[in-house]
Protein backbone atom coordinates (compact mmCIF):
# COMPACT_ATOMS: atom_id res chain seq x y z
CA UNK A 1 0.00 0.00 0.00
CA UNK A 2 1.32 3.48 -1.01
CA UNK A 3 2.20 6.04 1.89
CA UNK A 4 -0.49 9.39 1.77
CA UNK A 5 3.19 11.41 1.20
CA UNK A 6 4.17 9.98 -1.82
CA UNK A 7 0.65 9.73 -3.03
CA UNK A 8 0.50 13.09 -1.84
CA UNK A 9 4.24 13.71 -4.47
CA UNK A 10 2.25 11.63 -7.46
CA UNK A 11 -0.83 14.33 -6.96
CA UNK A 12 1.62 16.98 -7.34
CA UNK A 13 2.91 16.12 -10.74
CA UNK A 14 0.56 17.70 -13.73
CA UNK A 15 -1.20 15.58 -16.57
CA UNK A 16 0.92 17.19 -19.14
CA UNK A 17 4.40 15.71 -17.33
CA UNK A 18 2.77 12.61 -16.58
CA UNK A 19 1.79 12.23 -20.44
CA UNK A 20 5.62 12.79 -21.00
CA UNK A 21 6.50 10.57 -18.68
CA UNK A 22 4.02 8.15 -20.41
CA UNK A 23 5.91 8.31 -23.73
CA UNK A 24 9.23 8.28 -22.38
CA UNK A 25 8.34 4.69 -20.81
CA UNK A 26 6.67 3.88 -23.71
CA UNK A 27 9.26 4.09 -26.06
CA UNK A 28 11.96 2.89 -23.36
CA UNK A 29 9.85 -0.57 -22.93
CA UNK A 30 9.27 -1.08 -27.21
CA UNK A 31 13.34 -1.01 -27.39
CA UNK A 32 14.12 -2.99 -24.52
CA UNK A 33 11.18 -5.32 -25.81
CA UNK A 34 12.37 -5.28 -29.34
CA UNK A 35 16.25 -5.17 -28.66
CA UNK A 36 16.80 -1.60 -30.14
CA UNK A 37 14.93 -2.71 -33.56
CA UNK A 38 17.31 -5.59 -34.11
CA UNK A 39 14.95 -8.78 -32.44
CA UNK A 40 11.06 -7.09 -33.34
CA UNK A 41 8.63 -9.41 -31.52
CA UNK A 42 5.96 -10.72 -33.25
CA UNK A 43 2.87 -10.53 -31.25
CA UNK A 44 3.07 -14.60 -29.85
CA UNK A 45 2.20 -12.89 -26.58
CA UNK A 46 -0.19 -10.52 -24.97
CA UNK A 47 2.40 -8.02 -23.73
CA UNK A 48 3.59 -5.43 -25.04
CA UNK A 49 5.24 -2.06 -24.20
CA UNK A 50 2.38 -0.08 -22.69
CA UNK A 51 2.02 -3.70 -20.50
CA UNK A 52 4.93 -2.66 -18.90
CA UNK A 53 4.51 0.86 -18.20
CA UNK A 54 1.44 0.52 -16.73
CA UNK A 55 2.51 -2.55 -14.84
CA UNK A 56 5.49 -0.29 -13.54
CA UNK A 57 3.16 2.33 -12.39
CA UNK A 58 0.72 0.40 -10.68
CA UNK A 59 3.75 -1.01 -8.82
CA UNK A 60 4.59 1.79 -8.03
CA UNK A 61 1.45 3.22 -6.55
CA UNK A 62 0.77 0.25 -4.58
CA UNK A 63 3.70 0.23 -2.77
CA UNK A 64 5.70 -2.68 -4.12
CA UNK A 65 7.99 -0.70 -6.25
CA UNK A 66 8.05 2.40 -4.04
CA UNK A 67 9.81 5.66 -5.26
CA UNK A 68 12.41 7.23 -2.80
CA UNK A 69 11.43 10.95 -3.99
CA UNK A 70 14.37 12.36 -1.47
CA UNK A 71 16.69 10.29 -3.44
CA UNK A 72 15.50 10.19 -7.01
CA UNK A 73 13.34 13.35 -7.00
CA UNK A 74 12.66 12.53 -10.73
CA UNK A 75 9.80 9.82 -10.68
CA UNK A 76 10.51 9.20 -14.71
CA UNK A 77 14.04 7.56 -14.00
CA UNK A 78 12.62 5.82 -11.05
CA UNK A 79 9.56 3.98 -13.48
CA UNK A 80 11.91 3.85 -16.07
CA UNK A 81 14.40 1.59 -13.75
CA UNK A 82 11.31 -0.72 -12.63
CA UNK A 83 10.49 -1.12 -16.44
CA UNK A 84 14.17 -2.39 -17.35
CA UNK A 85 13.45 -4.41 -14.83
CA UNK A 86 10.01 -5.62 -15.38
CA UNK A 87 11.06 -6.83 -18.70
CA UNK A 88 14.41 -8.41 -17.86
CA UNK A 89 12.11 -10.50 -15.83
CA UNK A 90 10.20 -11.49 -18.54
CA UNK A 91 12.86 -11.97 -20.78
CA UNK A 92 15.17 -14.40 -18.19
CA UNK A 93 11.64 -16.55 -16.79
CA UNK A 94 8.96 -16.70 -19.18
CA UNK A 95 8.67 -18.92 -22.04
CA UNK A 96 6.72 -16.00 -23.79
CA UNK A 97 9.65 -14.51 -24.26
CA UNK A 98 10.71 -16.68 -27.10
CA UNK A 99 9.42 -14.87 -30.17
CA UNK A 100 10.36 -14.72 -33.74
CA UNK A 101 13.38 -12.61 -34.35
CA UNK A 102 14.23 -10.80 -37.49
CA UNK A 103 18.06 -11.40 -37.21
CA UNK A 104 19.97 -14.32 -36.84
CA UNK A 105 20.01 -14.04 -33.44
CA UNK A 106 19.48 -17.23 -31.37
CA UNK A 107 16.52 -16.50 -28.58
CA UNK A 108 16.51 -19.98 -27.91
CA UNK A 109 18.81 -18.96 -25.49
CA UNK A 110 16.13 -17.55 -23.14
CA UNK A 111 13.29 -19.73 -24.18
CA UNK A 112 12.00 -21.91 -20.98
CA UNK A 113 12.10 -21.94 -17.59
CA UNK A 114 13.83 -18.68 -16.05
CA UNK A 115 15.87 -21.35 -14.20
CA UNK A 116 18.02 -22.22 -17.26
CA UNK A 117 19.49 -18.84 -17.83
CA UNK A 118 23.31 -18.90 -17.23
CA UNK A 119 24.69 -16.16 -15.60
CA UNK A 120 28.12 -17.35 -16.64
CA UNK A 121 27.43 -17.66 -20.34
CA UNK A 122 27.20 -13.83 -20.58
CA UNK A 123 31.15 -13.23 -21.18
CA UNK A 124 30.30 -15.58 -24.34
CA UNK A 125 30.52 -14.26 -27.99
CA UNK A 126 27.91 -16.05 -29.39
CA UNK A 127 25.11 -16.24 -26.20
CA UNK A 128 23.38 -13.33 -25.19
CA UNK A 129 21.92 -12.23 -22.13
CA UNK A 130 18.88 -10.48 -22.26
CA UNK A 131 20.37 -7.02 -21.79
CA UNK A 132 23.00 -8.19 -24.95
CA UNK A 133 22.49 -8.59 -28.74
CA UNK A 134 25.62 -9.85 -30.60
CA UNK A 135 26.13 -8.48 -33.79
CA UNK A 136 28.54 -10.48 -36.37
CA UNK A 137 30.13 -9.12 -39.16
CA UNK A 138 27.94 -10.51 -41.92
CA UNK A 139 24.96 -8.70 -40.21
CA UNK A 140 26.94 -5.67 -39.96
CA UNK A 141 27.63 -6.06 -44.05
CA UNK A 142 23.81 -6.17 -44.13
CA UNK A 143 22.95 -3.37 -42.49
CA UNK A 144 25.62 -1.18 -43.93
CA UNK A 145 23.50 -2.20 -47.43
CA UNK A 146 20.02 -1.16 -46.08
CA UNK A 147 21.61 2.47 -45.08
CA UNK A 148 22.49 2.88 -49.16
CA UNK A 149 23.77 6.42 -49.77
CA UNK A 150 23.15 7.41 -46.63
CA UNK A 151 26.95 6.93 -45.10
CA UNK A 152 27.31 9.36 -42.68
CA UNK A 153 24.54 8.14 -41.21
CA UNK A 154 25.84 4.53 -41.22
CA UNK A 155 29.11 5.80 -39.45
CA UNK A 156 27.50 7.41 -36.71
CA UNK A 157 25.22 4.80 -36.16
CA UNK A 158 28.11 2.17 -36.25
CA UNK A 159 30.55 4.10 -33.56
CA UNK A 160 27.25 4.75 -31.42
CA UNK A 161 26.22 0.91 -31.83
CA UNK A 162 29.66 -0.16 -30.91
CA UNK A 163 29.45 2.07 -27.41
CA UNK A 164 30.39 5.42 -28.00
CA UNK A 165 28.47 8.25 -26.89
CA UNK A 166 26.96 10.93 -28.80
CA UNK A 167 28.47 13.78 -27.32
CA UNK A 168 32.11 12.00 -27.79
CA UNK A 169 30.94 10.95 -31.72
CA UNK A 170 29.92 14.56 -31.91
CA UNK A 171 33.64 15.52 -31.53
CA UNK A 172 34.93 13.62 -33.42
CA UNK A 173 32.57 14.15 -36.33
CA UNK A 174 32.36 18.07 -35.89
CA UNK A 175 29.03 18.36 -35.91
CA UNK A 176 26.57 19.48 -33.28
CA UNK A 177 25.20 16.65 -30.40
CA UNK A 178 21.47 17.05 -32.34
CA UNK A 179 22.90 16.38 -36.05
CA UNK A 180 24.34 13.00 -33.93
CA UNK A 181 21.23 12.14 -32.22
CA UNK A 182 18.70 12.44 -35.51
CA UNK A 183 21.56 10.16 -36.92
CA UNK A 184 20.90 7.62 -34.23
CA UNK A 185 17.12 7.70 -35.09
CA UNK A 186 17.19 7.18 -38.48
CA UNK A 187 19.62 4.71 -38.06
CA UNK A 188 17.59 3.01 -35.45
CA UNK A 189 14.57 3.17 -37.97
CA UNK A 190 16.31 1.92 -41.09
CA UNK A 191 17.51 -1.55 -38.81
CA UNK A 192 13.97 -1.97 -37.47
CA UNK A 193 12.56 -1.88 -40.64
CA UNK A 194 15.20 -4.12 -41.61
CA UNK A 195 14.34 -6.50 -39.34
CA UNK A 196 11.31 -6.40 -39.46
CA UNK A 197 10.97 -7.26 -42.77
CA UNK A 198 12.61 -10.36 -42.11
CA UNK A 199 10.88 -11.48 -39.17
CA UNK B 1 32.73 -4.12 -39.39
CA UNK B 2 33.74 -6.77 -36.49
CA UNK B 3 31.40 -8.56 -34.31
CA UNK B 4 30.34 -6.61 -31.68
CA UNK B 5 28.51 -7.46 -28.30
CA UNK B 6 25.51 -4.92 -27.99
CA UNK B 7 24.57 -3.56 -23.99
CA UNK B 8 20.87 -2.55 -25.07
CA UNK B 9 19.71 -0.90 -21.55
CA UNK B 10 22.89 1.41 -22.32
CA UNK B 11 21.85 2.88 -25.74
CA UNK B 12 18.61 3.07 -24.11
CA UNK B 13 19.96 4.68 -20.95
CA UNK B 14 21.35 7.06 -23.99
CA UNK B 15 18.19 7.61 -26.28
CA UNK B 16 16.52 8.54 -23.06
CA UNK B 17 18.63 11.31 -21.72
CA UNK B 18 18.93 12.43 -25.32
CA UNK B 19 15.51 12.73 -26.20
CA UNK B 20 14.94 14.59 -22.46
CA UNK B 21 14.33 18.04 -22.89
CA UNK B 22 13.58 17.11 -26.79
CA UNK B 23 9.71 16.16 -26.85
CA UNK B 24 9.70 16.89 -30.55
CA UNK B 25 12.48 14.31 -30.67
CA UNK B 26 10.80 11.65 -28.40
CA UNK B 27 7.63 11.81 -31.13
CA UNK B 28 9.63 10.97 -33.77
CA UNK B 29 10.94 7.99 -31.96
CA UNK B 30 7.67 6.95 -31.11
CA UNK B 31 6.12 7.71 -34.83
CA UNK B 32 9.26 5.62 -36.02
CA UNK B 33 7.78 2.57 -33.72
CA UNK B 34 4.40 3.11 -34.78
CA UNK B 35 2.79 4.86 -32.22
CA UNK B 36 0.69 8.00 -32.45
CA UNK B 37 2.22 10.92 -29.83
CA UNK B 38 -0.46 12.40 -29.74
CA UNK B 39 -3.32 9.68 -28.19
CA UNK B 40 -0.66 7.73 -26.35
CA UNK B 41 -0.18 11.15 -24.33
CA UNK B 42 -4.26 11.45 -24.05
CA UNK B 43 -4.33 7.80 -22.82
CA UNK B 44 -1.25 7.48 -20.91
CA UNK B 45 -2.99 10.78 -19.05
CA UNK B 46 -5.99 8.57 -18.47
CA UNK B 47 -4.26 5.17 -17.72
CA UNK B 48 -2.62 7.68 -14.87
CA UNK B 49 -5.06 9.18 -13.77
CA UNK B 50 -7.32 6.15 -13.33
CA UNK B 51 -4.20 4.16 -10.78
CA UNK B 52 -4.14 7.62 -9.33
CA UNK B 53 -7.82 7.18 -8.18
CA UNK B 54 -7.64 3.34 -7.70
CA UNK B 55 -4.53 3.53 -5.19
CA UNK B 56 -5.89 6.74 -3.38
CA UNK B 57 -9.69 4.83 -2.35
CA UNK B 58 -7.71 1.96 -1.49
CA UNK B 59 -4.80 3.85 0.76
CA UNK B 60 -8.44 5.65 2.12
CA UNK B 61 -10.04 2.80 3.00
CA UNK B 62 -7.18 1.32 4.90
CA UNK B 63 -7.09 4.44 6.69
CA UNK B 64 -10.37 4.33 7.69
CA UNK B 65 -10.25 0.55 8.51
CA UNK B 66 -7.20 1.60 10.80
CA UNK B 67 -8.84 4.28 12.62
CA UNK B 68 -11.99 2.48 13.11
CA UNK B 69 -9.85 -0.63 14.41
CA UNK B 70 -7.81 1.83 16.49
CA UNK B 71 -10.92 3.13 17.85
CA UNK B 72 -12.65 0.39 19.25
CA UNK B 73 -9.32 -0.74 20.82
CA UNK B 74 -9.63 2.66 22.71
CA UNK B 75 -12.58 2.34 24.04
CA UNK B 76 -12.47 -1.12 25.29
CA UNK B 77 -9.11 0.24 27.14
CA UNK B 78 -10.89 2.98 28.40
CA UNK B 79 -12.65 3.34 32.04
CA UNK B 80 -15.72 1.84 33.24
CA UNK B 81 -17.20 5.41 33.37
CA UNK B 82 -15.94 6.59 29.93
CA UNK B 83 -17.44 3.26 28.54
CA UNK B 84 -20.78 4.39 30.29
CA UNK B 85 -20.65 7.76 28.24
CA UNK B 86 -19.56 6.38 24.89
CA UNK B 87 -22.51 3.76 25.04
CA UNK B 88 -24.85 6.75 25.67
CA UNK B 89 -23.43 8.88 22.96
CA UNK B 90 -23.41 6.31 20.91
CA UNK B 91 -27.32 4.94 21.85
CA UNK B 92 -27.81 8.62 21.33
CA UNK B 93 -26.99 8.22 17.69
CA UNK B 94 -28.38 5.04 16.87
CA UNK B 95 -31.57 4.35 19.08
CA UNK B 96 -32.04 1.48 16.93
CA UNK B 97 -29.35 -0.08 17.84
CA UNK B 98 -29.26 -2.01 20.85
CA UNK B 99 -25.81 -2.31 22.84
CA UNK B 100 -24.90 -3.27 26.48
CA UNK B 101 -21.38 -3.82 26.09
CA UNK B 102 -18.86 -2.07 23.95
CA UNK B 103 -16.71 -4.94 23.44
CA UNK B 104 -19.98 -6.44 21.24
CA UNK B 105 -19.92 -3.84 18.95
CA UNK B 106 -17.52 -3.87 15.70
CA UNK B 107 -15.83 -1.84 13.47
CA UNK B 108 -19.20 -2.34 10.76
CA UNK B 109 -21.79 -1.37 13.60
CA UNK B 110 -19.66 1.85 14.41
CA UNK B 111 -19.39 2.68 10.64
CA UNK B 112 -22.97 2.73 10.80
CA UNK B 113 -22.72 4.99 13.62
CA UNK B 114 -20.53 7.19 13.59
CA UNK B 115 -18.90 8.99 10.26
CA UNK B 116 -15.01 9.48 10.58
CA UNK B 117 -15.49 13.25 11.48
CA UNK B 118 -17.66 11.87 14.29
CA UNK B 119 -15.27 9.06 15.45
CA UNK B 120 -12.13 11.60 15.20
CA UNK B 121 -13.33 13.68 17.46
CA UNK B 122 -14.89 11.29 19.82
CA UNK B 123 -11.55 10.07 20.15
CA UNK B 124 -10.44 13.29 21.03
CA UNK B 125 -12.56 14.04 23.20
CA UNK B 126 -11.88 10.29 25.12
CA UNK B 127 -8.28 11.59 24.75
CA UNK B 128 -8.90 14.89 26.76
CA UNK B 129 -11.08 12.97 28.95
CA UNK B 130 -13.91 15.32 28.34
CA UNK B 131 -16.54 12.74 28.76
Amino acid sequence: MIDSRTLEKIEAIDERTWGLIYKKLVRYANFKLNKAGFEIRTEIDSVDAEHFVVLAIEKVLDGTRAWDFDRFPDIAIHLTGVVRSLISSHFKASTRSLVKTGGEFDQTVFAGNGDDFDESNVDSPVIESPEEIFITAETWNRIEKAFGEKRDDYAIYSEWISGSPPREIAEVFEIPVSEINNAIKRGTRIVSTLFKKES
Amino acid sequence: MKNTKVDIDKLNREIFLMTHGQPELLDEFLRDDGYDPLQLEKDGIAKVKALIFKNKLALKKSQQESLYSRALAVFESAKESTKESILDLLRQRAPQLQFNHLEKMDEEDLKDILDESDLLDLMNRIEKEDL
